[in-house]
């Protein structure tokens, strides 16, 4: 069959780029939401008191939802293709938990910002949209960190990207040990997640207390 | 005493306000460009100016206490509640507070619109701080009080405004806060379900917990409330028994037709005069609030003016509430003609019998000084007409009958 051809390893292509679009559709939902978490509950915001934080946060719980039913559409493409995933795929939990914390980090720092200024929102759909072509959904990491063609500078950068290990992660997941994780990229990226999530909350709290007056 | 559950203590809240924004929101791009512009423009005058809605309030209210918030609209009752129920953060001063504390500062506060009564109930309570089983137990006594039983399971935004707001105060009211606060809300039901609320009130209070209670109807304020502060202009004019602090209030809001134009800063002219003050006396020079139809009053307008003020002329248009110009006063009709005026002024316009109907009125000022003018104020300000004996035959005219009296008598041959 056409569609039947293989990724890297004999994987299923469709599978490939699945194991991807699933975080990275994660990410681009719950970093848009909890960005405008905020201002969309301006109203909320204004009139009573609550931990500001409950609002961002639970804009990515819900996120959360959407992912449970874009896996199970996942679990049905494995089950056309006949792929069964190795034992590796118990450890997805973890790295749903690092979706999480690359989404919330930038989320929280455009949501204090689009309080004060509005525009920021419009940075949103900019950076879902760049940052599709700097993840590796289309591709691999394997093809970027392996290619001597690339200055290990650009390496670098690319790796400062949190989604990197994210999808990086998730592919060898659900497609077992076929896409083996490149370390160094894996830990610098997950280290841009935590430092981006530090930004976001410190940022956030520092912000908090006049949201209701500039709102 | 015992120990204070709320301990105020020099609280301030500075707004800042900006002009001539656009916008309805602040945008980076617009900051940025703003900031680009200043650099060539280094002498463009700064647009922001500073509102203090809160200054320097300090006050102690005992467990217990139920404590009436009063003051004119803009005196800074609302900003002080919402810094008590820590949405907004003082900018001076801190707030301390002892125990749980629920407020209702808006009708439907936490309300979403598609979802049930019944999730609302739910929804709101969580909000407000209430546990799943806290609100289960109390679910029955909320919607029974609350008279919205058979529309439990319909969307909230099919509720009527008066629903609505029964359902927020009966979720608010059968919440077990330490302190519960409420502002300006229960206006909007009718005057039995006001019963109820004043009487679930009072039964809270006697509970032994603490209510701050905002509202404009001093008999209420009077009916619940053991004591009572009174904010003006965001301090603390008067604090104490409640009915001492009403008596004050009404007293010093009843001068409020003395008005203060010196700081206007909307005025034109070439400030050759310029108008400071307004005040209104009845005939023995004695401040009043209000005219009244039929008898005497003295308009008085305070100006100060720096030079020569020859061929000075003042008119004062008289518009009702509508911006309809019912009267005007000019002493170039009158024939009047002042000398040199130099200093500080008082021109008295003698009203030997008010002809205005019952209503609001505002005053526009303009002055001239030898053709060219000097100040010129719009709406600057306002007086109250109250219905008044002006045929003095012991009847009030009819109301809603014409726009003004006019001096008259029948006669029949």
């Amino acid at each position: 069959m056409a569609l039947r051809c293989r990724g890297a390893a004999g994987t299923p292509r469709v599978i490939t780029v699945c194991a991807a679009v699933l975080p990275w559709q994660f990410f681009a939902t719950s970093f848009g939401e909890t960005a405008n978490s905020l201002v969309a509950n301006s109203n909320l915001l204004t009139k009573v008191y609550f931990p500001r934080l409950v609002l961002p946060f639970s804009t990515v719980l819900t996120s959360l939802i959407d992912f449970a039913l874009a896996l199970a559409v996942m679990a049905v493409l494995m089950i056309i293709y006949g792929f069964v995933p190795g034992i590796e795929a118990l450890l997805l939990p973890f790295f749903l938990l690092l979706a999480l914390v690359a989404s919330f980090g930038p989320g929280l720092l455009i949501a204090s910002l689009n309080v004060k200024y509005r525009d920021f929102r419009y940075l949103v759909p900019f950076i879902v949209q760049f940052g599709l072509y700097i993840t590796p959904v289309a591709f691999s990491s394997a093809a970027v960190f392996g290619n001597p063609a690339i200055p290990e500078a650009l390496k670098l950068l690319y790796a400062c990207n949190p989604m990197v290990a994210v999808v990086d992660g998730f592919r060898w997941c659900l497609l077992g040990g076929n896409e083996p994780i490149h370390q160094t990229g894996f830990l610098i990226s997950c280290g841009a997640s935590l430092a981006l999530l530090l930004i976001g909350v410190v940022r956030f709290r520092r912000t908090e207390r006049g949201f209701a007056d500039i709102i | 005493m015992a120990a204070p559950i709320i301990r105020v203590e020099g609280l301030g809240k500075r707004y800042v306000l900006r002009h001539q924004r656009a916008e309805p929101y602040t945008a980076l791009r617009d900051v940025i460009a703003n900031k680009a512009r200043g650099l060539f423009k280094p002498n463009s005058a700064s647009e922001a100016s500073e509102f203090w809605a809160l200054k320097d309030v300090s006050f102690d209210i005992a467990p217990g206490d139920r404590v009436g918030i009063i003051g004119r609209n803009g005196a800074g009752k609302s900003t002080l509640l919402k810094i008590l129920s820590r949405i907004v953060h003082p900018t001076l001063g801190r707030v301390e507070i002892e125990g749980r504390l629920a407020s209702l500062l808006e009708v439907g506060t936490g309300f979403h619109p598609e979802l049930s009564g019944r999730e609302n109930i739910y929804l709101n309570g969580a909000i407000l701080g209430m546990g799943r089983m806290e609100i289960s137990a109390k679910f029955d006594e909320i919607v029974a009080f609350a008279e919205v039983e058979r529309f439990l399971d319909t969307p909230v935004k099919r509720y009527s405004s008066g629903m609505y707001v029964r359902l927020a105060f009966a979720v608010a009211a059968h919440l077990e806060p330490e302190i519960l606060v409420v502002d300006e809300v229960l206006a909007v039901g009718d005057a039995e379900f006001q019963r109820k609320c004043m009487g679930k009130m009072k039964e809270v209070a006697h509970g032994g917990r603490t209510i701050l209670f905002v509202s404009h109807n001093m008999a209420a304020i009077q009916n619940l409330c053991s004591t009572a502060i009174y904010l003006k202009h965001g301090q603390v004019k008067a604090q104490g028994e409640a009915g001492t602090v009403i008596a004050e209030y009404l007293r010093s809001s009843s001068d409020a037709a003395r008005q203060d134009l010196a700081l206007r800063q909307d005025r034109q002219g070439n400030g050759a005069v310029r108008f400071t003050a307004f005040s209104i006396t009845n005939e023995r020079m004695e401040e009043i609030a209000a005219l009244q139809s039929g008898a005497p009053a003295l308009l008085h307008f305070d100006f100060e003016s720096n030079g020569d003020t020859r061929e000075l002329r003042l008119a004062i248009g008289i518009d009702d509430e509508l911006g309809t110009r019912v009267a005007q006063f000019n002493n170039e009709a009158t024939g009047q003609v002042f000398g040199d005026a130099t200093g500080k002024q008082r021109i008295t316009i003698s009203l030997p019998k008010c002809a205005l109907r019952n209503g609001r009125y505002t005053f526009t000022l303009f002055s001239s000084v030898a053709g060219d003018t000097a100040d010129y104020l719009f709406n600057a300000g306002s007086f109250d007409v109250e219905d008044g004996d002006f045929y003095g035959t012991g009847k009030l005219p009819p109301g809603d009958q014409g726009a003004v009296l006019l001096e008259h008598s029948f006669s029949i041959s």
